[in-house]
């Protein structure tokens, strides 16, 4: 990431460029929230220079390093580019800064006759604008960033394209892996073997899946308090309130859009009796809360009951791609969780290895952090597998879109009292109404009923018994 | 001059007796089997050059055809390349299907105007009218103390529209080649490495087998990366294959057998399953075909490269030398392509 300010700007002496970091793989642009220095101010290293905002999180950048503020390169509002200069930081003597601040703007504009015609011309020499002078490199550029950016991938380094062909199909950083190619170049052999190692061994290394900016501390977005930017407000308002558009808002509408214009979606429902889970909860709540700390809640014993229905048909957790149909036997359960700043979806990585205790404190943990706007980018990629939880709404029956990206998505709707008829006559019991939206090109009604059935038996048959 | 040279020159003359056909054909007797079983089996097609009758040519491509075909078949013709091969494009636009023997492709050069400007272009200016079924056989390449003029490797002259050219790399390839050459009704120049005419022995089909333009062969099959060449040099391609089979590069050999046309899916297909493509020809590498089979690799397989395209020829010097170590510091040899194998397969 850090050369990043040398591919599209023109160095300055005595000057130091702030980017626009890069905050996760698939992020390729963001928006400017507010500055937190104004030009003029000395800076310690660390301080919070800016708090910018992508389609994933919001983010404050702190300095790599100790200076004074020279000028803003963008404005509040604008939506740039990963990589673009946000700042400049003086870091060279004052009187570099004086004479840069008091000449006009850095020229970037190539000349406009080329040699063969100035020559024809006669023009003189000077009419064209002098081209900036360049980084000679990223090593360059990067000898001006503190640690904070030291150990981002090298975004100059090229990938040959039998190497960018399979990190598009493995969805697998090259930058990740560790190369044994030419100068330690990443191969085509070496994302092949990195590739089965990811699928075949030990999770994802965290560090793997770490953004690269990592001092940059990450929360969902939008804080309430987060100022608006001033320039998003239409100067002559329609008529009704206007909510300002908020990038996490803008994103879930267009995967929403992508999800129901791209997958041909079909939606199933069973019910399930948990009437002795119902009764094994409220026996065991106090106890277990006392003992672990956290609350025993049902949606613990759903998350397993789906991953008990996911082991016997995986399909469930699986994508689609144009080659085939990857199965995704890592289940990485993503839980819809309701926050002020909208949906969010934190995952649980490798969910099947969880005790119920050990889901409940995960799914404690994501939740609490979701709401509090306290997740990292590694709790919100690589899900595999979505649970929805309308249930806690009182919704007694929801129809789900399936996110782009995967097979399906689970709802649970409220555990209500109904009378239902067992052993020929009528009893009360704690019904569940359990939905599977699904993916038709990956699977077929078949395997969505038969899942929902094999968690339907897990919950009756299972829940009330299982070990905590 | 040129025809009267190899007369001086012993080590380019047949070797006496010592017959071996137990051991399979060499180059040369396959070429000259098949000159006899397409003249068998054709009475138009004739042939001409410098001494191809009653010596047999100076390699002995041609031996016994005077004796079995007659002078009115089997034409001696003066030391004049550009006059005899117009005289076999007229010959051939009235009817025979003319086989010319250039006696080392180095002499070629006074022909250059009737093989491109007409030859090449007959079929195109008649309207479709007349065909012109002519092979050009010419001796090419070096690595054989031949000197300046009698080692060229100038197979790039000839890709041009309107000609086809074939340059095998065995036996049993030359004798199927050459019959489809023969077979051809437009022009078509054979180029014959003349290292490999007694170096290489093979069993030849049996039966009147031909081998079609176009479809490349693959001499070696690996993994690893793609050796695209053809002619001696895939012999040297191969044996370099085997020193470095043992350090875990395993390198596919594809012999393109024919240059026009080219086999453009073999190439891609091999360039497919390795990832990593070298290009070898023993011809300079500025300008040389090669340049050509990287441009396609690059054009059609960019997404498929781990690694640039690499060309490995001989330098841009003006000629073989003759001084026999200059001479092998110029060839490329399976040394020389083994270090560039090793090379291509760390990058």
């Amino acid at each position: 990431m850090a050369d990043t300010h040398g591919t599209a700007t023109a160095a300055r002496p005595g000057l130091s460029p702030i980017t626009f970091p890069q905050l996760g793989e698939s992020v390729v642009e963001g928006t400017v929230l507010q500055f937190m220095v104004k030009p003029g101010d000395s800076i310690e290293e660390d301080t919070l220079l800016a708090e910018i905002e992508t389609e994933k999180v919001t983010a404050e950048i702190p300095s790599p390093f100790k200076g004074t503020v020279a000028e803003y390169a963008v404005a509040v509002g604008d939506t740039v580019p990963v990589g673009t200069v946000l700042l400049w930081i003086q870091t060279g003597s004052a009187a570099e800064v004086a004479a840069i601040v008091a000449a006009a703007p850095p020229a970037v504009a190539e000349p406009e006759t080329d040699t063969l015609t100035t020559a024809m011309t006669d023009a003189a020499p000077d009419a064209a604008p002098t081209p900036a002078p360049t980084p000679q490199n990223g090593a360059t550029a990067s000898a001006t960033n503190s640690t904070a950016y030291r150990e981002a991938p090298d975004a100059a380094v090229r990938y040959s394209p039998a190497v960018r062909k399979l990190a598009k199909e493995f969805n697998l950083d090259p930058a990740t892996v560790t190369g044994t190619g030419a100068g330690g170049r990443v191969t085509r052999d070496d994302m092949t073997k990195a590739y089965e190692a990811k699928t075949q061994a030990t999770p994802t290394a965290p560090a793997a899946i770490a953004p690269p900016a990592a001092a940059v501390s990450v929360t969902p977005a939008p804080a309430p308090a987060t100022p608006r930017p001033q320039s998003v407000a239409p100067s002559t308002p329609a008529e009704g309130d206007l909510i300002p558009m908020t990038t996490l808002r803008r994103r879930t509408a267009e995967a929403l859009v992508k999800a129901t214009q791209t997958i041909p979606q079909a939606s199933t429902w069973v019910e399930a009796d948990v009437t002795d889970l119902v009764r094994r909860r409220d026996r065991e709540k106090e106890a277990f809360r006392q003992r672990e700390g956290v609350p025993l809640t049902f949606l613990p014993f759903f998350v397993a009951a789906a991953l008990a229905g996911v082991r016997e048909y995986p399909v469930i957790s699986s994508q689609w791609t144009d080659e085939g149909i990857r199965l995704k036997r890592r289940v990485g359960m993503g839980i819809a969780v309701s926050t002020d700043a909208g949906l969010q979806v934190p995952v649980i990585h490798n969910a099947g290895d969880y005790s119920i205790t050990g889901l409940a404190r995960a799914m404690n943990d994501l939740i609490t952090r979701a709401r509090t706007g306290k997740l990292k980018l590694p709790d919100i990629e690589g899900c595999t597998f979505t649970l929805s939880n309308p249930g806690s709404f009182g919704s007694t029956r929801t129809l789900s879109l399936v996110r782009p990206g995967e097979a399906a998505i689970y709802s649970v709707d409220a555990i209500v009292e109904r009378p239902v008829v067992r052993d020929g006559g009528i009893a009360i019991r704690s019904i569940v109404n359990l939905g599977l939206s699904f993916d038709h090109r990956i699977f077929d009604g078949r395997e969505a009923v038969l899942f929902l059935v094999a968690v339907k038996n897990w919950l009756e048959n299972d829940a009330a018994t299982i070990s905590l | 001059m040129t025809a009267t040279e190899p007369h001086t020159h012993g080590l380019f003359s047949p070797p006496a007796g010592n017959d071996d056909t137990a051991r399979g054909a060499t180059m040369i007797e396959a070429i000259n089997a098949a000159l006899t079983e397409e003249m068998a089996r054709d009475r138009r097609v004739l042939l001409l050059g410098e001494d191809v009758g009653k010596r047999g040519g100076v390699f002995g491509a041609t031996k016994g055809l005077y004796a079995q075909f007659g002078a009115a078949r089997v034409l001696d013709t003066p030391i004049a390349e550009s006059g005899f091969t117009g005289f076999g494009i007229g010959a051939a636009m009235l009817g025979a299907v003319v086989v010319i023997e250039i006696q080392f492709v180095d002499f070629i050069m006074s022909a250059l105007d009737q093989i491109f400007s007409e030859m090449a272009k007959m079929h195109y200016r008649s309207n479709g009218d007349v065909r012109l079924p002519i092979v050009v056989r010419a001796p090419i390449g070096g690595g054989v103390h031949g000197g300046l003029y009698h080692s060229q490797s100038p197979e790039n002259l000839f890709i041009m529209p309107g000609l086809k050219v074939v340059m095998p790399a065995t036996p049993a390839d030359a004798k199927g080649l050459l019959k489809s050459a023969i077979r051809d009704p437009n022009p078509v120049i054979f180029l014959e490495h003349k290292r490999l005419y007694r170096s290489v022995r093979e069993a030849l089909p049996t039966g009147d087998s031909t081998v079609p333009f176009g479809i490349a062969r693959v001499a070696r099959a690996g993994t690893t990366l793609s050796v695209i060449t053809y002619g001696a040099m895939v012999h040297e391609a191969t044996r370099a294959a085997e020193i470095v089979a043992p350090e875990g590069i395993d390198a596919e050999i594809l012999d393109l057998r024919t240059l026009q046309p080219y086999d453009r899916a073999a190439i891609l297909r091999s360039v497919t399953k390795t990832h990593r493509a070298l290009v070898l020809h023993e011809a300079s590498k500025t300008g040389g075909f090669g340049g050509e089979l990287a441009a396609l690799i690059a054009d059609e397989a960019f997404m498929e490269l781990d690694a640039p395209v690499r060309r490995l020829a001989a330098p841009d010097a003006p000629a073989m030398p003759f001084n026999s170590r200059l001479e092998s510091a110029y060839m490329i040899d399976a040394a020389t392509i083994a270090a560039a194998l090793r090379d291509l397969a760390a990058f």
